[in-house]
C-alpha cells in the first residue's frame, strides 16, 4: 500500500506533470465557466493533445481538467447567471441573487472552497471505499434508478414554495422538452418533425444555453438588465472568511456524503448531485427561507456535491471499468487511447496509475483552490462589463458553444428556440430551475421506468418490493409532504402577521 | 483582464472558422484538405479510427486530412452532410454497421445506392456475456435454459434496432426459440450492459470482444460465444456458435465510404492507400494493442457489395 503510494507521489515529481496539473486546473475551470463548454467537451477537445503524452501526463492532465471544470460551472452562473455547466444552473439558484445584492464576491469564495472541500472529501472515499462503493454502484438498476429520479423530482416542490402552479408547469415542461427525439426503447421519433438534429433529442447544452444564456442577452437587449445593473449594490470584492465558512460545516458534511454517493451511480451525474444536495440543505437549514434569495448555504450545496461527484464517479470507472458519468465516459476512451483499461485488472496491472491518479485528485483540488481564490478578482471585472458588450460577449460565446458540441447548427437552431421559450417564461415569471430539473431527471426516470416495467412483465410492484427503491419513494414522499407543511406554516404565520 | 478572456474567445472563433474553411481546386487528387467525416462521439472506437486515419493516410494518399465529428441521428446527419457536397471524394465517411442499420430502417432520405464503398477496415465480432458465477457454461446450455423457462430470460443488447437485436434474432431463430420466449431489454451503451451484468439486473448481454475482454479476465464475466467463422486469435479461449452447433456470424464493421458518383480513378485511390495505411506500423501498433481485428476484404467492389447485401439481409429481418 505505501510502496503504491510512493510510486503515485513519485511520479508527480517531473516537472511535466506538474505543469500538466496546473494548466489542466486552469483549463478546466476556463472550459467550465465557458457555457456550452462543460467536462466532457472539454476532455474530449484534449484529447487528441495527450496523444503525444505519456500516459501519467496526459492522465494528470484530463484528471486536472475534469476537476477544474466542475467549479468553473459557477463562475458564469454566478456573475452573469449564465450557468457554464448543468448543475451551475443550481448554483445560479442562490448566486446569481448574491450578484445582485453585490455579494458576488462572497459567493464566489464560497462557491470555490466548497469545491475544494467536496473535492477533497469525495477523493479520500475513493481512497478508502472504492470496493465497498463499487457494490453499492452496481446494486442500481432500473428500479432503483426511477426511484431516485423521483426521488430528485420532488425537488420542484420545496423550490418552488408559494409558486406552485407555475413551478410544477415548468417541471413538466422540461420533462416534455425531454421527450424529443428518439424514444429509447424502440427508437420511435417522437416530437423531431423529420429534422435529423432533432433525432437524438435536444442536446442538454442547447437548452441551457438557450434558457440561462439566450434569455439574459433578451432581458440585456430589452434593457431592463440595464437599469437594474446600474441601480445595483455596489459590488464588493470582500470574501467570506474561513470562519464563516466554517460555520457551513453542516451544509458541507451532507453535500459532500450526497455528492459522492451520487457521483458512484453510474448515469447520475453532478448535476444530479447538485439538486439533491440543494435539496438537501434547504431542508435541514433554519434559514430555508432564504433559499432562492441568495443564501450562502445554497451555492455550498450545490458546488460541494457537484465537485465531490468527481472522486465517486471515479469509483466505478477505476474498479469496475464502468464510467459514472460523461466527463468519466471520455475519460475511459482517453485511458484506453493510452493502452490502459480501467477495472478490475487496473489495480494489479496499474498500480502506478492508480495511485498517480488518487495523488493527482488530491493535488488538483489543491491548485484548484489556490487558482479559484486567486482569480475572484478576475471573474469580478466580468460583472462591471458594460451590459451591451457583455451581451454581445454571451450571445457569441452561446453560439460558439451550442455549435461545438457536435459541429451542428441544428444544435444553434434549437439553442435560439429555446431562448426564445425561455424569454417568455421568465416574462411570465415562471421559474426555470424546475425546468431544467425535468430535462434532467426526464430521461432517467423514463428508460429506468420502461426497462424495469419490460424485466417485470409490467407489474409495478417491484417498486415497493425492492428495499433500496421502496426506501427512495419514501423520501421522495416525506420530501413532497415536508415542502408543502411548511409552506403551510410560513403561509399560516404569515396571515397572523399581518392580522395583527 | 477582460482582454484576456476575449482573446481567449477569438481563439476559439478563429479556431473553429479554420477547422471548417476549406475551398478548392481543381487537378491531381487530393489538391487540398479531405474531410474524414465521423459520426461516433469522441472516445468511441470509430472516432478514434477517424483521428487515426486523418494521420495516417496522407503520408500514402498526399495532401492532408482533417477528421471531423458531426453528431446527431445515429449518422443522419453526417450522411446529409456529405450527400449535400460534390462527389469529389474531398468528404468521405469513415462509418460503421450504424449506416447500414439507419438506412434499412428507413430513417434517413439517403438509401444504399446513395453510396459507394471503398474499404472495409476493422471489425468486431458480436458475442454473448454472462456472469461468472452464472449456471450457463456455454450457449448451449443458455438456450437449453430459456426453452425449460420461457420468458423468463432477461438478454441486453444496444438499442431496439440495430446490430445488437439483430445478432440475438439470428441466435435465437438458430435455437428456433421465439422472440417473445425472453425478455429483450435495449440500453444505449456496453458499460451500462456491463454495470446491469455485474449488478444481476440482467441475465445476458451482446458485447464484443474489447468489451468484455478485461471483466473476463478479472473473473466477473464469461464470453459464452463469438458470432465468427473460427476462434478469435487474441482470445483461442472463447469457444465460437458455430462449434456449438449455432451458425451465426454477425459482427460490428468499421469502414469508409464515399458518395456515389465519385470519380472510379479517386476511389480507387482511395483504397490503395487504404491498403498501404492497413499495413502501417504506426497504424497496426493501435489495433494490435487494443485486439482490433482487420476488416478487409478486398477492393470498392467486394465491400460495396458486402455493404449492399447486409443493408438488403437488415431491410427484410426489419419487416418482420
Amino acid at each position: 500500500m505505501l510502496e503504491n503510494w510512493l510510486l503515485g507521489i513519485g511520479q508527480l515529481g517531473q516537472w511535466q506533470v506538474v505543469f500538466a496539473m496546473f494548466a489542466g486546473v486552469a483549463m478546466g475551470i476556463v472550459v467550465g465557466a465557458m457555457p456550452g463548454l462543460s467536462g466532457p467537451t472539454g476532455l474530449a477537445l484534449m484529447i487528441p493533445f495527450t496523444y503525444i503524452l505519456s500516459p501519467i501526463v496526459a492522465i494528470v492532465l484530463l484528471i486536472s481538467i475534469y476537476v477544474g471544470a466542475e467549479y468553473g460551472g459557477s463562475i458564469t452562473a454566478i456573475t452573469i447567471n449564465t450557468p457554464g455547466t448543468p448543475s451551475g444552473a443550481i448554483t445560479a439558484i442562490d448566486g446569481y441573487p448574491m450578484t445582485e445584492t453585490g455579494q458576488t464576491g462572497r459567493a464566489l469564495s464560497i462557491s470555490i472552497m466548497s469545491s475544494t472541500t467536496g473535492g477533497v472529501f469525495s477523493t479520500i472515499c475513493l481512497v478508502l471505499f472504492s470496493i465497498p462503493l463499487a457494490q453499492f454502484a452496481i446494486a442500481f438498476g432500473p428500479v432503483q434508478y426511477f426511484a431516485l429520479g423521483i426521488f430528485g423530482l420532488t425537488i420542484v416542490a420545496s423550490l418552488v414554495s408559494g409558486n406552485w402552479i407555475k413551478g410544477v408547469i415548468a417541471a413538466l415542461i422540461g420533462l416534455l422538452i425531454e421527450t424529443i427525439g428518439a424514444e429509447p426503447m424502440t427508437g420511435t421519433q417522437r416530437f423531431t418533425f423529420g429534422q435529423p438534429a432533432l433525432w437524438e433529442g435536444v442536446s442538454f447544452v442547447s437548452a441551457m444555453l438557450g434558457l440561462f444564456a439566450i434569455t439574459e442577452v433578451f432581458l440585456i437587449i430589452e434593457s431592463e438588465v440595464k437599469t437594474r445593473l446600474k441601480s445595483k449594490a455596489k459590488f464588493t470584492t470582500e470574501r467570506i472568511s474561513w470562519r464563516e465558512f466554517a460555520g457551513l460545516w453542516k451544509t458541507l458534511s451532507i453535500s459532500s456524503v450526497i455528492g459522492t454517493i451520487i457521483g458512484v451511480m453510474p448515469g447520475a451525474g453532478a448535476s444530479i448531485g447538485s439538486i439533491v444536495a440543494y435539496n438537501e440543505a434547504k431542508r435541514i437549514s433554519p434559514n430555508y427561507q432564504k433559499f432562492g434569495k441568495g443564501a450562502p448555504e445554497g451555492v455550498c450545496a450545490s458546488e460541494t456535491a457537484n465537485n465531490a461527484t468527481v472522486g465517486g464517479a471515479l469509483v466505478p470507472l477505476l474498479t469496475l471499468g464502468v464510467p459514472g458519468s460523461g466527463s468519466t465516459a471520455i475519460l475511459l476512451g482517453a485511458l484506453m487511447l493510452h493502452n490502459i483499461s480501467p477495472g478490475p485488472q487496473l489495480f494489479v496491472k496499474n498500480p502506478d496509475i492508480v495511485y498517480g491518479i488518487f495523488t493527482t485528485l488530491f493535488l488538483a483540488n489543491f491548485v484548484m483552490l489556490f487558482l479559484g481564490l486567486k482569480f475572484i478578482r478576475l471573474w469580478l471585472k466580468v460583472v462591471e462589463v458594460s451590459p451591451p458588450i457583455l451581451a454581445a460577449l454571451i450571445f457569441s460565446v452561446a453560439f460558439i458553444g451550442a455549435f461545438s458540441v457536435g459541429g451542428s447548427v441544428g444544435d444553434v437552431v434549437v439553442m435560439l428556440i429555446i431562448g426564445v421559450l425561455g424569454y417568455v417564461l421568465r416574462k411570465f415569471k415562471f421559474p426555470l430551475i424546475p425546468l431544467v430539473i425535468g430535462l434532467v431527471l426526464g430521461e432517467l426516470i423514463e428508460i429506468s421506468l420502461r426497462r424495469a416495467l419490460i424485466l417485470s412483465d409490467g407489474s409495478f410492484q417491484v417498486f415497493f418490493t425492492d428495499p433500496i427503491s421502496l426506501g427512495l419513494l419514501i423520501a421522495a414522499a416525506l420530501s413532497l409532504i415536508y415542502a408543502i407543511v411548511r409552506d403551510m406554516r410560513a403561509a399560516k404565520a404569515k396571515q397572523k402577521f399581518e392580522s395583527l | 483582464m477582460l482582454k484576456k478572456s476575449t482573446t481567449l474567445i477569438a481563439l476559439s472563433i478563429t479556431s473553429i472558422f479554420l477547422i471548417a474553411a476549406s475551398t478548392g481546386l481543381k487537378a491531381d487528387y487530393p489538391e487540398r484538405t479531405i474531410e474524414i467525416v465521423v459520426k461516433a462521439g469522441p472516445g468511441s472506437g470509430a472516432n478514434v479510427l477517424g483521428h487515426k486515419a486523418a494521420q495516417i493516410l496522407p503520408k500514402y494518399l498526399g495532401g492532408s486530412a482533417v477528421a471531423l465529428y458531426k453528431k446527431g441521428g445515429s449518422g443522419a446527419v453526417a450522411q446529409a452532410y456529405i450527400q449535400k457536397r460534390k462527389a469529389n471524394g474531398y468528404h468521405i465517411f469513415l462509418d460503421t454497421t450504424t449506416t447500414a442499420i439507419v438506412i434499412a430502417s428507413g430513417k434517413v432520405p439517403f438509401t444504399e445506392n446513395d453510396w459507394q464503398g471503398v474499404a472495409r477496415l476493422q471489425m468486431d465480432p458480436q458475442g454473448v456475456g454472462v456472469r461468472a458465477d452464472s449456471q450457463w457454461k456455454d450457449f448451449k446450455s443458455l438456450v437449453g435454459w430459456i426453452k425449460a423457462n420461457p420468458g423468463k430470460l432477461r438478454w441486453t443488447g444496444a438499442h431496439s434496432i440495430g446490430m445488437d437485436p439483430y445478432t440475438v434474432d439470428l441466435l435465437l431463430q438458430s435455437g428456433s426459440i421465439k422472440k417473445s420466449e425472453i425478455k429483450y431489454v435495449p440500453v444505449r451503451k456496453a458499460n451500462k450492459m456491463i454495470q446491469m451484468l455485474l449488478g444481476n439486473h440482467i441475465d445476458a448481454a451482446i458485447l464484443n470482444p474489447g468489451e468484455i475482454r478485461d471483466q473476463v479476465k478479472s473473473g466477473n464475466l464469461r464470453m459464452l460465444g463469438v458470432a465468427h467463422t473460427s476462434r478469435l486469435p487474441a482470445h483461442p479461449d472463447w469457444p465460437t456458435f458455430k462449434e456449438g452447433g449455432h451458425d451465426v456470424q454477425a459482427a460490428i464493421w468499421r469502414g469508409i465510404l464515399v458518395k456515389k458518383g465519385t470519380p472510379s480513378s479517386i476511389v480507387n485511390k482511395l483504397h490503395e492507400a487504404v491498403k498501404k495505411m492497413l499495413k502501417d506500423p504506426e497504424y497496426i501498433k493501435y489495433t494490435s494493442e487494443k485486439a482490433i481485428m482487420s476488416g478487409y476484404m478486398g477492393g470498392p467492389k467486394q465491400f460495396d457489395a458486402f455493404f449492399k447485401k447486409q443493408v438488403r439481409d437488415l431491410k427484410s429481418h426489419f419487416k418482420k
